[in-house]
């Protein structure tokens, strides 16, 4: 059964404030505003696996949704965009998912 | 030859340009590119271009597609390089070309919610989404302690196989190799440096350092054409094992600290028709990245010593700029 969006949102606050990812002076009003490229995923890259984190995220994120009975593509590539947002991430998600 | 110099510099963080591209309709192939404009690892006082340009075809093999348990096999092309304004600056090109097998294995302890769990958890969730300010300090509590829960003993592994080209920009020097390595995140490591660090850092502060970074490998140098830079004999194969390690944390609650330390050894210094011989050779790079105001304008200061493939020219720098973005 596929989340909404509003579920979609609530596993990427609640996965991204879990896991130390929520920038300084991110808030519970601004939080969706926050931007992929101030989290310091993979910054530095490891040269040899730029997007090692990029892809554990987009695993962990994949198994949140199973968890709660759903399931989503992986949003890899997805979080290589760094302008884009969390309230992005979470549309993202809720729209793909199987 | 040793050098080192410090230097004043403005130098323009473009931010990086990344497209998407899903091809036939799926999600499955994506051309992802990045272009940056910055200093050279090696030099501080020239500015380059730095692009890196991919082509991954993923899920070549592996269980449902949306599942995120067990093994799961990509298909990567990856250009990626350093090209330096300066035309007499050539020492500081590189360039590689890459063709790989990315593979990852991730595994998680199984967590089955009973149907009241279930909706119990997804109704905290709405009300997450909604406005995570609205939850009851219990309800907050048991949603932290489930998302916990999700992730305590997870396991993740990334490894890849495949041929690189190593070269500068105008391939006068180039060498071929045949590559395998692993990656991943080592825990509690980080947990050590976390005990100084974290004393700079106020209480009150909500900040979770990130694992360490490791990748280990073991390169197979089929070759090499070049001039008086040639590394290794044409006609000989030389084993080359590779570590590369990247971290960051913070300091005094809005200081990044980022480093990252590379390490390669030639096992049979015998191939070797110049240096470096049987040694290690390492690279060090670490930043200090201070916010100057709420914009994203950032100081950084930088320092980098010594060698890089393909070339292993040998250096020391430190460097002050100033990053700003441009969105």
């Amino acid at each position: 059964m596929s989340l909404s969006l509003n579920q979609s949102r609530g596993v990427v606050y609640q996965y991204f404030l879990s896991e130390g990812w929520l920038p300084v002076g991110t808030t519970t009003q601004n939080w969706d505003q926050v931007k992929l490229g101030d989290m310091g995923i993979d910054d530095p890259a490891l040269p040899s696996d730029p997007h090692m984190q990029k892809q554990r995220i987009a695993l962990d994120l994949q198994r949140f949704f199973v968890v709660l009975g759903s399931s989503v593509a992986s949003a890899k590539n997805f979080l290589k965009g760094k302008t884009k947002t969390l309230k992005e991430l979470a549309e993202w998600l809720h729209q793909n998912q199987a | 030859m040793k050098y080192i110099f410090f230097t004043l510099i403005i130098s323009f963080s473009l931010s990086s340009l990344v497209k998407s591209q899903s091809f036939s309709g799926t999600n499955d192939s994506t051309l992802t590119y990045a272009f940056d404009i910055r200093q050279s690892d090696n030099s501080t006082n020239t500015l380059g271009l730095d692009f890196n340009i991919r082509y991954d075809i993923a899920q070549l093999s592996g269980p449902k597609a949306n599942s995120p348990e067990g093994n799961k096999l990509d298909l990567s092309f990856a250009l990626a390089g350093y090209q330096d304004f300066v035309k007499e600056a050539t020492e500081f090109d590189f360039m590689t070309l890459e063709l790989n097998v990315l593979g990852r294995k991730y595994n998680s302890k199984p967590v089955s919610l009973n149907p009241v769990e279930l909706i119990y958890y997804k109704d905290l969730l709405e009300k997450s989404g909604v406005d995570p300010g609205s939850l009851t300090p219990t309800e907050q509590k048991n949603l932290a302690a489930f998302t916990k829960k999700l992730f305590n003993g997870r396991q993740f592994l990334s490894y890849k196989l495949g041929y690189k080209m190593e070269s500068n920009q105008s391939l006068s020097f180039n060498q071929h190799m045949l590559q395998a390595g692993i990656s991943l995140e080592v825990p509690k490591l980080h947990e050590v440096f976390e005990v100084f660090f974290s004393e700079t850092r106020s209480s009150d502060m909500n900040y979770k350092a990130q694992p360490i970074r490791l990748y280990a490998g073991l390169d197979y140098i089929l070759g090499a054409n070049g001039a008086k830079e040639q590394l290794v004999d044409s006609t000989n194969v030389v084993p080359r094992a590779r570590a590369e390690m990247a971290w960051r944390t913070l300091l005094f609650d809005n200081f990044e600290l980022r480093a990252t330390f590379e390490s390669n050894y030639f096992f049979d210094e015998g191939n070797l028709t110049t240096t470096p011989t049987n040694e290690l050779i390492n690279f060090f790079q670490a930043w200090l990245v201070l916010p100057v105001s709420t914009d994203k304008t950032k100081v950084m200061l930088s320092y980098a010593k010594g060698k890089l493939p393909p070339l292993y020219t040998e250096t020391a720098a430190g460097s002050i700029g100033v990053s700003f973005a441009i969105e």
